[in-house]
């Protein structure tokens, strides 16, 4: 469902990624690694958020690089931030994303909304939110459009309980027939998914492919 | 240091009512407001520069050039004109201050800065002057202007009975104004119907016997309300509930976009929230143009040449309104590490930003037209065609506004200029 092959990508002098190779099929995968090491980097490219230096990414077989459009229709993003517009409100951002998607907010997104707590919070603007609440609307826009590809950078870093719990039981049930690709450094997060943890240090030596 | 030393050393510190002194609060928030908008700030003076140097006449007196300059304000106190017209006026001037404190509200709440200083000690009261002091700083152009007024006033001696109370009432559209903008800034409505009653009474008690006692009634009133804080809120505060029809906009535009409605909210949310003083300053702006189009045309008797004043006055505010397309880009750019993973167009916020300076300039284009439709005699067909053309001309300068930074003004002006002479020249 997810594959990219020779991934490098550099910032000014700086090569943060250097020719990654990976492919993972159904199911949920940890990726693990020291702060700045380029996990977040990877997601990024990965998402197509940022354009890498060479390489190229397939969604649910659909290359990002020549058909940007449809290889984003298969996939979701949740940043570690919230890097969205601060004036929008929690209610416009699910709608805008529902509307790139060229989809409706499902009736599975309504309760994954409410499961979060988030139904009280959904006029406030993003940028008024918690910090919390910035996270777990972000999250919750993943399952707009029912990705085949889901990739979470740090997606439990400052849930509460309640919510954190919420998450694991969705991305649980997501990884049964999407990948869903997490970086994390929180292990007890990482096993409550049942996801296969990849050092990213391994990644880099392990090329080409990692397999489901 | 200073501030340091100030802080520590001050007798005022060591007592415990005032264990923090106000002045470094005054120093940050002064230099919070001057390092926020310097550009902007240099941008007003030179403005104002500009405006003295263009309309200032050598052939008369430096008062006759002051009268000239302060007319806005001193249109006030001319006689002939009943209640309404001068109650009127006064809430124009009230309204015009408002909307220039709301222009730069951020500036002079002082940023993120102040939600940590509301932790601190302050009282209501040290918190209001420190407030009025940076109120008093971006009101300083206008300021000016009441000051030259009040100069022009007491100097003119054909008016002797009337002068100290038209001194009075100066002051008191100053001070009015500076209660209107803290009501706005702090929302407390009630500042607003204070401000609203000194209105009535003003314009009621012009050049009666009792003026001089009612305008300085109110600048009693007035000095008071600045000085005590912090008003009382409005009985309803925080008891809105959600009317039935308040979902209207987003009706309109789901009407007017369709499936595309999401992602013409953002643009205009953009305009409307992030950048709601940028949209307010352009809107004072284009009616500054207006003004001075107007009086030009008056001036003309609305002859032909007062249907081009018309004309450059709409080249003018396209001009003006074109400035926004910048701030919506630069919005986009800053939310594009999330956007740009979602299945759009790359350029998706291209077309959306475009209905939303066209939708926001249209009536302001329209404004001109129609005035010089219905007092020059422009036959309505070559009005729609000049709204067309320059909404065009609008659509037009989005590429040189975003083409460089440093160039855009240049780039946009010439643009702006060819434009509006070809379009003078067709429709003339």
């Amino acid at each position: 469902m997810l594959r990219f092959e020779g991934i490098c990508k550099s910032y000014g002098p700086r090569p943060v990624l250097q020719g990654l190779s990976a492919e993972f099929g159904a199911g949920a995968w940890a990726l693990r690694g020291p702060n700045g090491v380029g996990k977040s980097t990877l997601l990024k490219v990965l998402a197509g958020a940022v354009e890498p230096d060479a390489g190229a990414v397939w969604i649910d077989e659909v290359p990002l690089h020549t058909d940007p459009t449809a290889a984003k229709a298969r996939l979701a993003y949740a940043p570690d931030e919230c890097p969205v517009y601060p004036f929008m409100t929690g209610r416009e951002l699910l709608a805008f994303v529902a509307w790139a998607k060229r989809c409706d907010l499902s009736a599975e997104v309504l309760d994954i909304v409410d499961g979060f707590g988030l139904t009280r919070h959904l006029d406030t603007r993003c940028g008024a939110m918690s910090l919390g609440t910035q996270k777990k609307l972000m999250l919750a826009a993943g399952w707009i459009g029912d990705p085949a590809v889901l990739l979470c950078d740090e997606p439990s870093n400052g849930l509460d309980a309640q919510a954190r719990l919420v998450l694991i039981d969705l991305l649980r049930e997501k990884s049964l027939q999407a990948t869903v690709l997490v970086s994390t450094h929180d292990q007890t997060f990482a096993q409550a998914l049942g996801a296969t943890v990849l050092d990213f240090a391994d990644l880099h030596e392990c090329l080409p492919t990692v397999r489901d | 240091m200073l501030v340091r030393q100030k802080l520590f050393n001050n007798e005022w510190s060591c007592r415990p009512e005032t264990a923090i002194f106000i002045t470094p609060l005054l120093h940050y928030r002064l230099r919070w407001y001057a390092a926020a908008t310097a550009r902007l700030l240099l941008r007003r003076w030179q403005g104002l520069l500009l405006a003295v140097g263009l309309l200032a006449s050598a052939g008369t007196t430096v008062f006759d050039n002051i009268a000239i300059l302060n007319r806005p304000l001193l249109a006030l106190l001319a006689p002939g004109h009943g209640f309404a017209w001068r109650f009127g006026y006064l809430l124009a001037l009230q309204l015009a201050a408002v909307l220039w404190a709301a222009m730069q509200r951020a500036q002079i709440e002082g940023g993120g800065f102040m939600a940590f200083a509301g932790s601190l000690p302050f009282s209501p009261r040290q918190r209001r002057q420190v407030d009025l002091a940076v109120l008093v700083l971006a009101d300083s152009p206008l300021l000016l202007m009441v000051a030259g007024s009040i100069a022009v006033t007491a100097a003119h001696r054909h008016a002797a009975p009337h002068v100290v109370p038209h001194v009075l009432l100066l002051i008191d559209v100053a001070l009015l104004a500076l209660v209107a903008q803290l009501a706005a800034l702090e929302r407390r409505p009630l500042g607003w119907a204070g401000a609203l009653l000194a209105c009535v009474v003003l314009a009621a008690g012009f050049r009666t016997g009792l003026a001089l006692w009612l305008n300085a009634l109110v600048v009693a009133a007035a000095w008071l309300a600045l000085r005590r804080a912090p008003w009382p809120a409005w009985p309803l505060a925080g008891q809105r509930r959600r009317l039935p029809f308040a979902d209207w906009p987003g009706r309109l535009l789901r009407l007017l976009a369709g499936r595309h409605a999401p992602a013409l909210r953002v643009s205009l949310a953009i305009l409307l929230r992030e950048r709601r003083g940028e949209a307010i300053a352009k809107l004072m702006s284009t009616a500054a143009v207006f003004a001075g189009g107007f009086a030009l045309m008056q001036l003309f008797d609305y002859d032909d040449r007062a249907r081009i004043v018309a004309l450059l006055a709409q080249g003018l505010i396209a001009l003006t309104l074109s400035g926004v397309y910048r701030g919506l880009h630069m919005a986009h750019l800053a939310s594009a590490g999330y956007t740009a993973a979602l299945p759009a167009k790359p350029a998706w916020s291209r077309g959306f930003d475009l209905a939303t300076v066209l939708g926001f300039g249209l009536p302001l284009l329209a404004v001109p037209a129609f005035a010089a439709c219905v007092l020059a005699g422009l036959p309505p067909l070559r009005a729609l065609t000049s709204i067309a053309s320059y909404l065009a001309l609008l659509a037009a300068l989005r590429a040189p506004q975003l083409f460089h930074e440093r160039h855009a003004v240049v780039l946009s002006t010439i643009v702006a200029g060819c434009w509006t002479v070809a379009t003078i020249v067709y429709l003339n």
